[in-house]
């Protein structure tokens, strides 16, 4: 492995050609990883906005309009600019180190394959959309104005990137492992991405096409989604954006999964528990996940109507806790006799896990019916998701990025810094995701810029100010995550070849 | 009041797993009685479901800790490894897949009378929704904006639906939700044991207004 301070002369990012035209594997994971960052401050922002505005009731800082611009802005900048980027920037930079391929499988595609994401990452910041990330018709496809166009077109070039670089994935796996390398041997994150690229490549023409058609409808004037009789238009609608984006709830988390057992293993110096029942039960999420899109929808039926598509939807989504009890029970018996060293970089797997029970397990009562009845579309519903995807995924992928900043850079990042990010950073989603949670218990309805009407907005008030100082407390280890690093390339100490004094030398060394 | 008692002990069990917050003055400052036919049942689901959450969690986490303290760097222990990697994963699956099912039989009942149809309701309320109000029209044709009296434990029919863009009908305290979706009738039944005033919100997204859009349900 090349490290690009100290071997490509000049390195790449010093000079435009080789910035924009670098094929090699391990610059394009560096220059998705970099993106991510940028953008996860960008996004960061807007929630601080969202964030501060509800510390209080009434209105404060933003109005209705603009507050409703910035929820949708900041929900796809952050699930296609930083969680979908993260994925792809590890997997480009590890895959080929960890089966023996000298580059990904069409070195040009993947870098096309990044820049795709740039006039996308613009088209979504400046569109100004303001019908939420989940677009639901008649609203979106009424909505007078092209801030709603140049959105749909932003992600379906998010979506063309990363069906590129799925495809790209898979052919490399696929056929580009050394000798002797078999699928039974191959490591759990290279699984993990053959999962996620399965994912998108099944789901990702879905979204498409349905974006496409309410284009359509938007220009066009065609009645796609916009039908109103009896509903279909709407349901419709409901029914195409979930099938994608149930399973993609996957693809932002099953690259995290597979960087945990990475982390996991060599951090415990031992071998990863179950290889076999991680496998398994990767598959089976990866097959379970493009069945239960309609949990979504328990609300959209009422009496006398679909019991049955209901209770067979609900049924699918409570089995996918099986395979993901599985995992998380295998992470800890990895370390179970083992030695571990306690670094940042499996610390913050530990966040993941928290993160991730926490989530999963009120997933599943967002999956009993009756239950989600009373919690559907409120903040519950965001603290559930945003335990999942940032206090799961993101911990996860923060984790990984300790991990590999001394190889990547050469340099050792500072440690001390680095423990105060990290307990900062679970400090912080804990807080503000469960106060999020009991605000939507107490009947705090997402997407809300004003709650001082509600009869117990006291109640509300307390529950929001404490989530909010949650957001500020992650956003202030972010900070402190970005001044490290940038101090650590300029003067950290050089990083050798251990860095973490972990003296392994028959284990994986990645 | 009683049943809302239960309610705010529910919410501050349910903060207990994350073990981070005293919740004992938010008991003491919600204010309206939480109450409809719907309730009793979804407050039970929701002890259930929040005692067997609290029970994996506290494993999971006691386990997390328990390993880490145990096998960590220079702490002198015996480290062997385990055995029988089959029989523990076998028992794994067994053990959350009767809990998951279990859970899932549990919610039956509630949810077939959630979704069931009545004949014995004693009026029809036609409601619908628009940006940003709700009308209420009722049987002799009379109709209000915005507010809906009705009496206690008659069993009554709301028919709703939108004619913009797609809205949630959300009652809290009286344990409803439903969409109100342009072009199509949906049906909940309502009936309300305790006397109040209940509020109504907009649950799903409709537009800029839709943090203003409510309605009150007067119950006497
Ligand atoms: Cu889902
Ligand atoms: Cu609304």
């Amino acid at each position: 492995m090349r490290k690009i301070t100290e071997t490509t002369h000049p390195p790449f990012y010093k000079n435009w050609r080789t910035l924009i035209g670098t094929t090699n594997h391990a610059e394009i994971g560096i220059l998705y990883i970099v993106l991510a960052i940028i953008s996860v401050f960008i996004g960061g922002i807007l929630a601080l906005i969202l964030r501060t505005e509800l510390a209080f009731p009434g209105a404060t800082i933003v109005d209705a309009e603009l507050y409703s611009i910035i929820f949708t802005a900041h929900g796809t900048i952050m699930i296609f600019m930083v969680i979908f980027p993260l994925g792809a920037g590890f997997g480009n930079y590890l895959i080929p180190k960890l089966i023996g391929a000298p580059d990904m499988y069409w070195p040009r595609w993947n870098n096309a394959a990044f820049w795709l994401l740039i006039p996308a990452g613009f088209l979504i910041f400046f569109a100004q959309s303001s019908v939420g990330w989940t677009l639901y018709t008649p609203l979106s496809a009424e909505l007078w104005g092209v801030g709603v166009d140049m959105w749909i077109i932003g992600v379906l070039l998010a979506g063309v990137s990363s069906l590129v670089s799925a495809i790209n994935f898979i052919m490399t796996i696929a056929s580009m492992r050394k000798p002797g390398l078999t699928w039974g041997k191959l490591d759990l994150f290279s699984w993990s991405i053959v999962a996620t690229s399965i994912i998108q490549l099944c789901a990702t023409p879905l979204i498409t096409t349905g974006l496409a058609l309410l284009l359509s409808d938007r220009i066009l004037d065609t009645a796609f989604f916009s039908a109103v009789g009896f509903g279909v238009g709407s349901f419709l609608w409901q029914h195409v954006f979930w099938s994608y984006s149930h399973p993609a709830v996957y693809i932002m988390i099953l690259p995290a999964m597979g960087l945990t057992s990475l982390m996991v293993q060599k951090f415990s110096r031992n071998e990863i528990f179950g290889y076999k029942s991680m496998v398994v039960s990767l598959m089976v999420i990866t097959f379970l996940g493009f069945l239960v899109w309609g949990h979504h929808q328990y609300t959209l039926y009422g009496a006398a109507t679909d019991a049955f598509t209901t209770t067979l939807f609900s049924i699918i989504t409570s089995l996918i806790a099986v395979p993901s009890g599985i995992k998380t029970f295998n992470w800890l018996l990895t370390m179970w006799g083992g030695r571990i060293k306690l670094e940042v970089p499996i610390v913050f797997p530990f966040g993941f896990i928290i993160g991730f029970v926490i989530g999963g397990l009120t997933g599943v009562w967002l999956n009993i019916v009756p239950v989600d009845i009373i919690v559907h579309d409120t903040a519950f519903v965001v603290g559930h998701f945003h335990m999942i995807i940032l206090g799961g995924a993101l911990t996860a992928l923060i984790g990984a990025f300790y991990n590999y900043f001394p190889e990547m850079t050469g340099k050792m990042y500072h440690r001390n810094l680095a423990w105060v990010h990290c307990f900062m950073w679970i400090i912080g989603f804990l807080t503000t995701f469960n106060s999020m949670m009991i605000a939507g218990m107490h009947g705090m309805p997402r997407r809300y810029f004003d709650y001082s009407t509600f009869s117990n907005v006291d109640v509300l008030a307390f529950w929001n100010f404490l989530a909010t100082v949650g957001a500020y407390i992650m956003f202030i280890s972010g900070v402190i995550f970005v001044i490290n690093m940038i101090y650590s390339i300029r003067k950290g100490p050089p990083a050798g070849d251990d860095p973490f004094n972990l003296a392994i030398d028959e284990l994986p060394t990645v | 009041m009683k049943i809302n008692m239960k309610r705010k002990y529910k919410i501050s069990l349910g903060s207990l797993i994350f073990g981070l917050f005293m919740v004992e003055h938010v008991i003491s400052t919600r204010a309206s009685p939480t109450d409809s036919t719907y309730t009793p049942q979804i407050e039970f689901l929701l002890t259930l479901v929040i005692l067997v959450s609290i029970f994996i969690a506290s494993l999971v986490f006691g386990m997390l800790i328990y390993i880490v303290f145990r096998f960590r760097e220079g702490n002198k222990t015996v480290r062997k490894k385990i055995q029988n990697e089959m029989r523990l994963e076998i028992g794994w699956v067994i053990f959350a897949t009767v809990i998951v099912l279990s859970l899932f039989v549990a919610s039956l009942p509630a949810t077939t009378s959630y979704f069931s149809e009545r004949e014995d309701y004693d009026e029809e309320i036609l409601v619908i929704a628009y940006q940003y109000n709700f009308t209420f029209v009722r049987e002799n044709g009379s109709r209000s904006v915005d507010i809906v009296h009705i009496e206690v434990n008659k069993i009554y029919m709301f028919n709703i639906t939108s004619i913009d863009v797609i809205h949630s009908f959300y009652a809290h305290e009286l344990s409803i939700k439903l969409d109100m979706v342009p072009g199509r009738y949906n049906i909940i039944y309502l009936q309300v044991p305790i006397p109040g005033t209940y509020e109504v919100h907009c649950a799903e997204y409709c537009g800029f207004g839709h943090y203003s859009m409510e309605a009150k349900i007067v119950v006497k």
